[in-house]
């Protein structure tokens, strides 16, 4: 995984928040005031913070940092935000409808912005292990391409005396394999052959995987179902990769209402201060 | 910027999804020059793609659709009331649960109802949410006093005298229930007091119960004695010389008190009662009641003035408080004031007005007497209270009556006023009452005197004519009588013939049982109880903790007040060798106060700022004794303890550095003593009473 090392002004920024949370915090307790009102505040402020950052990618135009370091700024908010939850709610699991529910909103917005984080750290590299780039949006057009060609193969193929048995498996295992999607889970790649172990156990009811792979009239096939293999694999990590955000950011809208709501909720209904 | 086509590069023609444009066409490889719809539609008729969407446009619609998912949702659900149409009572807004003792409360309970509408709820959270109920809900069942909403719900004058500051103010604060008392699932409320919390004022500092906590004070471990107990004399003396009564464990005097968690005594019975219980038998009785001598009552009768019978004493009589209670709630006429402060009287010869005097107090005290003899025990216990305690219960009274038996009170009035009725009517018809024989009697009597006016004034009365001839037949009777008399004098010749000739033959045998050799009053009641001796009314001391002394004690100590009786009353019954020697042990129990501390008991109106169990604390293990923790002391303290105060060592010599487990783990909050008293609820469980 590649983990980069903080921003240190940024980390002291996030610091500092951190402390200044405490130092209200305590502060409302040691005077007997309701306590749950200054986290409360102070959970909304970051909320709003974390909330900018999306914003802050729609004026790319303005001069207020990079996106990077609002990305920092981001996550580490983030994770002083996740401490100042679990002050609000007093380190256990609301009990009731609305809070229930507010707890699990922040819990899932929360979880997939880490998810999100740990998939952006360590995807990129696996990505970059096979020595292939990819453009993600070029990926349907490639495959198409690739399957054209194999067809084009598989006619030259054809036309020459060759065993009927390699053209059954064509038909039968790979031409379904190169029409198929994706999915959401890589497929584990067969070290001899370059392509999915899945497709070498299948080939093996028709014919001799190292026969198949072995013959000169099937290399040029071979090659486009190797790279069918990689670009699924990178199209199932750009899946991952910006799937996330189906999470995060509608949540995260959903959040935003529930949060003035709540806060509707809270003033109605409480005591007040001491009279 | 240039509107020419950038080829393949164009956003407008090329394969690749751009953010401006929601779709792309399907086709690969040679796609189509006007491309998809907006709304993703090909729009060839044949050979139709499926067009792509953009990413950033499907993120859209997601984040549309389940905002609008949202927004539904929540639309729908409050727009549907509850039962009684009230949007804000219903489930989607429910904070959780209550707590398990406020399990039955509903919303209205504590929230304003007013609070029923979109409008309401936003007035409400405009002005700070003062429409709801607040503390002062709370404080409609748990009762805290008047002045619960300040610090430990104390005066702040008081809390104030407990500190080192001299100005009030930082006192004045008040605090509402719901900072530390959250409900809706926060769990149990109890525990819910953070240290921060109590530094918001005690603000001394120090790391932890080990390191820097004040020492405890020297009183504690050591109540304020009650019982005066000596543990070194009783170890060091008495099972010195005798251990037969030796206790072995603490056990055998002490236990602990489950709902409290304190160890007290153990039972009069079990633990001094072992060796002590004789002192109580021992006790000297008291005088209860017993009217005062007068001396003279002949020169009463000398000077027509004759109240009849009257108590006669052998020893000198004391005056008892209760007597005087009775004079003053028998409603005596003021002219008897210093007659009723006298144990003594005596009549003045020659002095008719004295005599008169003497003779009306003699009389009124008969009638009151008898009125009391007519009514019931409670009457009569009622006269002998203080003012303030006249609307006693029976219980009370009973115990305060000492179950007082009618026999004796009839023995006494045949031995105080033997002819009371027959006195009382003759001085209410204005008739000579005389005890003495008219022949000793130094001048002619009252009766005669009016006889012999009647004669003079009345000679030709028929009716005084009838009664000469009535008192011929008198004197003819009498002859008759003397008559007889000389028989019997014949008889008693023979019978003393007889006599004689029994005893000649018994004249060696004495008579073994005699009436004459009965106990006395005091000899009998041994056992304790009431008695008659010499003309007084006694009681002495039945067991310990005798119901009738301790009633007695508490009525004048709580309702005596400034009363001179009163004080005499407690300097009889708490004097350290009077009846039960209670305040020889019993040091918490002084005619200064206002209550009697017969044991260690919790007081409770006692503030309370720190609690311990020793329910938690008491094993079966050598190593954890009671002297782990109290330590003897030999030479008593200044205040007559025999212990060392308990000290911050016994704690961490156990607990190690664990005891430091926050301030509520010894002090609690609320100190006030109304938090330890129950309010009596409203009890219409048959619907008796209309609501």
């Amino acid at each position: 995984m590649n983990l980069r090392p903080p921003h240190m002004g940024i980390l002291l920024l996030v610091l500092m928040i951190l402390i200044i949370f405490q130092w209200f915090y305590e502060d409302a307790e040691s005077r007997l005031v309701n306590s749950a009102f200054t986290s409360g505040w102070f959970l909304f402020g970051s909320f709003v913070a974390l909330a900018i950052y999306g914003a802050r990618k729609r004026v790319p135009f303005l001069p207020i940092g990079k996106t990077s370091y609002w990305l920092q700024l981001h996550l580490g908010l983030g994770l002083v935000s996740a401490y100042m939850f679990l002050v609000h709610i007093e380190f256990r699991i609301p009990s009731g409808n609305f809070e229930g529910q507010l707890f699990v909103l922040y819990s899932l917005i929360l979880g997939s912005g880490f998810m999100g984080w740990l998939l952006m750290r360590a995807i990129p590299s696996q990505m970059r292990s096979d020595g292939m780039e990819s453009n993600r949006s070029r990926i349907p057009d490639e495959l198409d391409l690739l399957r054209e060609m194999s067809d084009r193969g598989v006619k030259e193929i054809a036309s020459t005396e060759t065993s009927s048995d390699i053209l059954n498996t064509y038909f039968e295992v790979i031409r379904p394999y190169l029409h198929t999607s994706c999915g959401l889970i890589p497929s584990r790649i067969h070290p001899d052959y370059g392509v999915p172990r899945s497709l070498v156990d299948k080939i093996q009811d028709y014919v001799s995987p190292a026969v198949l792979f072995s013959s000169e009239q099937f290399t040029a096939i071979h090659k486009l179902v190797q790279k069918k293999a990689m670009l699924d694999r990178h199209a199932v990590f750009q899946r991952w990769l910006r799937g996330w955000l189906f999470i995060h950011v509608p949540l995260t809208g959903v959040m935003a209402m529930l949060i003035c709501f709540h806060v509707l909720l809270i003033f109605g209904f409480s005591v007040g201060e001491a009279k | 910027m240039s509107n020419e086509s950038r080829g393949r590069f164009d956003s407008k023609t090329t394969h690749y999804l751009r953010p401006d444009r929601p779709y792309v066409c399907g086709r690969s490889g040679s796609p189509c020059s006007n491309g998809p719809t907006v709304v993703g539609t090909c729009p060839h008729r044949d050979d139709r793609c499926e067009p792509r969407i953009n990413e950033g446009h499907l993120r859209k619609k997601v984040h549309r659709w389940v905002i609008l998912l949202f927004l539904g949702g929540v639309m729908v659900t409050l727009a549907s009331a509850d039962e009684d149409g009230k949007p804000f009572q219903q489930k989607l807004i429910d904070p959780g649960p209550l707590s398990h003792v406020h399990a039955r409360f509903d919303c209205r309970d504590c929230h304003s109802e007013e609070i029923n509408s979109w409008s309401a709820l936003l007035a409400s959270a405009w002005h700070g949410g003062k429409d709801t109920v607040g503390s002062e809900g709370c404080l409609e069942c748990h009762q805290q006093g008047e002045h619960a909403k300040y610090a430990h719900g104390v005066s702040p004058k008081e809390l104030r005298s407990r500190s080192s500051f001299n100005d009030v103010e930082p006192f004045e604060d008040q605090t509402e229930c719901t900072v530390c008392h959250s409900e809706h699932g926060h769990g149990n409320s109890q525990q819910i007091l953070s240290d921060s919390r109590c530094q918001a004022c005690h603000q001394q500092d120090y790391d932890s119960f080990r390191s820097g906590h004040p020492e405890f004070s020297d009183s504690y471990g050591n109540r304020d004695r009650v019982i005066s107990f000596s543990h070194s004399d009783h170890f060091l003396r008495h099972f010195k010389n005798d251990s037969s009564f030796s206790p072995n464990t603490c056990s055998a005097c002490h236990e602990l008190e489950p709902a409290t968690g304190s160890m007290s005594v153990k039972p009069f019975e079990v633990s001094c009662g072992q060796c002590h219980s004789e002192d109580i038998y021992k006790s000297e009785p008291f005088q209860f009641f017993a009217f005062p001598s007068i001396f003279g009552m002949e020169l009463l009768e000398e000077e027509g003035m004759g109240a009849g019978s009257w108590p006669e004493y052998i020893d000198a009589v004391e005056l008892t408080p209760w007597t005087r209670r009775w004079y003053q709630n028998s409603e005596m006429p003021e002219e008897f004031a210093g007659l009723m402060e006298s144990a003594e009287i005596e009549a003045e010869p020659g002095n008719p007005v004295r005599a008169k005097q003497l003779q009306n107090f003699a009389m009124e005290v008969k009638r009151a007497f008898i009125v009391d003899m007519a009514n019931d025990l409670a009457d009569w216990i009622r006269k002998l209270l203080p003012q303030k305690s006249r609307d006693l219960n029976k219980q009370e009274l009973a115990k305060l009556s000492g179950q007082f038996p009618i026999a004796l009170l009839l023995q006494m009035q045949q031995q105080w006023f033997p002819e009371l009725d027959v006195e009382l009517n003759r001085f209410t018809k204005g008739l000579a009452i005389n005890v003495m024989p008219e022949d000793e009697l130094a001048g002619s009597s009252v009766e005669e005197d009016q006889i012999e006016k009647k004669d003079n004034s009345s000679e030709d009365s028929p009716v005084e004519e009838g009664d000469l001839l009535a008192e011929e037949d008198d004197l003819l009777t009498e002859e008759d009588d003397l008559l007889a008399e000389e028989d019997d004098l014949l008889l008693n010749d023979e019978d003393v013939i007889d006599e004689e000739l029994v005893i000649s033959s018994e004249a060696e045998v004495k008579d073994e049982y005699s009436l004459q050799e009965i106990a006395t009053g005091k000899k009998w009641a041994s056992l304790g109880g009431w008695y008659e001796q010499d003309g007084v009314i006694w009681f002495k001391t039945v067991q310990h903790a005798d119901p009738f002394l301790m009633a007695w004690i508490h009525a004048e100590l709580t309702h005596g007040g400034e009363d001179d009786e009163s004080s005499k009353i407690l300097s009889i019954l708490l004097d350290e060798k009077g009846p039960g020697r209670c305040t020889k042990c019993h040091t918490g129990v002084s005619k200064d106060s206002t209550q009697a501390h017969w044991g260690i008991k919790d007081d409770p109106l006692e503030e309370k700022y720190t609690h311990f169990s020793h329910a938690a604390h008491v094993f079966n293990d050598d190593d954890f004794l009671c002297t782990s923790c109290h330590t003897p002391r030999e030479t008593p303290s200044p205040k007559g303890h025999d212990w060392f105060p308990v000290r911050m060592d016994a704690c961490t010599n156990c607990h190690g550095v664990e005891v430091a487990d926050g301030c509520t783990l010894c002090h609690q909050y609320h100190a006030s003593p109304q938090i330890r008293q129950l309010k009596a609820s409203k009890l219409n469980i048959f619907g008796s009473k209309e609501e």
